[in-house]
Order: structure tokens, then sequence, then C-alpha cells
């Protein structure tokens, strides 16, 4: 059996710590297994009519490049798209965009009265508690995967 | 009917600097929306609904009118306002069967009668949802000071619509009294309404 002295074990202890330090920091993510894109607070409103729904969620660039959202797609709706509410004068209008950029390290948080994205043409009404599976599309080929609930708010 | 003039963003913008210019807000009037000094008068329309019955807006009986302009393939600032108004009549409770919550589609060539009242109630079933000819859209649009245009978009949605994001609050004698721009807190409005019942 082969004995360590403490001494001897100093530096592996200082790794460990480091380590779980280092872990603790980024919050146990790891961007080659998790993808690039940290998601939070995933949700989509409630409804009963399928025309159109929005999709709000957080995205956390984790990675150590800017990345860029070109598409999203899920089984739900025939088609899903970035778009931005731009209220000016009283007046709201919306654009879609073909692409989105996150910096390196940005988070970027669609909310209500701004970026989401829009899920057109459902194929079934959602009620408070069910999830939608959405999948996020890089310009690079990535993916980041994502479960929104549906909340009645 | 399509709206291709650009009335929108001047009448409008007019309407909501005008009432800020003049009524300001809240401090002077104790009211928490953007009020309308002096309240002006709005004329009533006529809408008819699923049943073939007759809905009129403005001024019923002792009953105040909240009312918001917008389309049902408007999946971010329409539901967003609708879900305030839920908030808002559970928090009046009993009271809230006096004020009449209606929803005017800018889209009547999308949004049929049953369509548009679908939409509404699914927020609340007491929740009125108007789709007027386009001589009506227009009118009530007029009449309150906004419009809609119809904008061309690449988006599998169709077109797109721009159309006024603010909730308007009609008091039981038939005029506009009070404006929220989107993102006010539904708190204004229900303290409002407490004012106003």
């Amino acid at each position: 059996m082969t004995r360590f002295s403490a001494a001897s074990l100093r530096p592996v202890r200082a790794a460990v710590v480091l380590a779980i330090a280092l872990a603790a920091c980024n919050g146990g993510y790891d961007v080659k297994k998790d993808g690039p894109l940290r998601v939070k607070d995933a949700w989509v409103r409630a409804t009963n009519v399928t025309s159109t729904a929005a999709l709000y969620l957080t995205l956390e660039n984790r990675d150590t490049v800017a990345v860029m959202i070109v598409g999203a797609g899920t089984q739900l709706a025939s088609a899903a798209e970035i778009h931005e509410t731009i209220l000016a004068q009283g007046t709201s209008r919306m654009n879609r965009l073909d692409s989105l950029p996150i910096a390196r390290g940005a988070t970027l948080t669609m909310k209500p009265g701004g970026i989401h994205i829009m899920l057109i043409d459902l194929n079934a009404s959602m009620a408070a508690g069910d999830s939608v599976a959405l999948v996020i599309h890089l310009a690079d080929g990535r993916t980041t995967s994502v479960k929104a609930i549906a909340r009645d708010k | 009917m399509e709206r291709t003039t650009n009335r929108w963003a001047s009448v409008s913008c007019v309407l909501l600097a005008v009432a800020v210019a003049v009524g300001g807000c809240s401090l002077d009037s104790g009211l928490h929306g953007v009020a309308v000094t002096p309240p002006r008068d709005v004329p009533a329309f006529a809408f008819t609904r699923t049943d073939g019955s007759v809905y009129r807006t403005g001024a019923e009986g002792d009953r105040p009118m909240v009312l918001f302009f917008g389309y049902t393939h408007c999946p971010d600032v329409c539901p967003t306002t609708l879900m305030d108004w839920k908030r808002v009549k559970q928090e009046l409770g009993k009271d809230a069967a006096r004020v009449r919550f209606v929803f005017v589609t800018v889209d009547p060539e999308r949004d049929t009668r049953e369509v548009v009242d679908q939409y509404a109630k699914q927020f609340d079933p007491s929740f009125v949802g108007l789709s007027g000819d386009s001589a009506t859209t227009a009118g009530i649009q007029e009449a309150f000071g906004v419009a809609a245009v119809r904008e061309s978009s690449t988006s599998a949605a169709g077109y797109l619509m721009s159309h006024s994001s603010q909730v308007f609050l009609v008091d039981p004698r038939g005029r506009l009294v009070v404006l929220y721009a989107f993102g006010t807190g539904w708190d204004a409005l229900l303290a409002d309404l407490k004012q106003l019942l």
C-alpha cells in the first residue's frame, strides 16, 4: 500500500480546491458537453389559439467566441422565427431577425415587448405546465436544446 | 381594409404627446396612467358579434370600458396586454363585472368575429373580441387617434401589423380619460378603475 505524506498531498489538494472553485464559478457548465449557450427561464405563454405564440428565455454565451443564432425549430409549430418587437410613439411593430449575435460572455434576455421566438401555426394548444421542446441553430452548425414551460402569465 | 398611410405614427404620437403635455401624469389628476385632459368624447361604434347581436362601444350605464387595438397573429404585445387585464379583473373581484374589457382587431381580414372573440375569451370569458367591417374598423381607429399598417414580411406568419400599443380607458360617460403605454404596470390600470368604479 502506497503511503502519501501530508506534504506530498498539498499540491493535489490545491488542484482539487482549484477545480471545485472553477466548477462553481462556471456553475458546473461544460461548453463541450452542454453547448455554447446556457439556457435559463425558458417559457411560452399558454394559449388555446394556435396561429402564433411567443417563446421567451435567457441565453448566456459560455463559449470563448461570439455566437450567431440563425434560426430555431420545434415540432410544435410549422415555423419558429426570431422576432423583435419595436415600441415607439405609442405603436408596436415586429421585425423578423435573420440572425442574432451574442458576444462572448454576454447574456441575451428575450422578454415581452422585445426579442422573442415567434412560433407560427401551432399544431396544438398549450396549457399551463405543458412543455415545449425547441432547438436553436447557430451559424457554425451547433445547436442548443431548449425546454420551455407554458405559463399562464 | 389595408391601410398604407403613416397616419398612425403622427396621430397616435400627437394624441399621446398632447395627453402627456396637457394632462400630465397622475400626480395632478390622481390617475396612474397618462391622463387625457380634458377628457375627450369618443363616438360609439356598433360591431356585429358571433351570435348576430350588436355590441356598442361607448357609454353604457355606469360601466367604464378598457380598450385595446391588436390582432390575433400578434404573439407578444397583445397577449401580454390581455394577461394584464386578466390580472386586473381578478384583483377587482366582484367590481370587475362593471368593467367592459374590449379587444378590437386591426386585422379583420384574418380575424373573423369568431377568431377574435375566441382569442379574447381565452384570457377571460368576459372579455370581448370585436371584428368590424372596413368602415367601422377605420372609424374607431380614427376616433381613438390610432391607425394600423399592414407590413410586408418574410415571416411564415404572412403579413404583420403595426398597431397602437396603448390601452385606452373610457369612462362611463363615453369619454377617453386615460392612456397606458405598453409596459405600464397592470396595477396602474387597476388603481384607476377602482377610482372610476
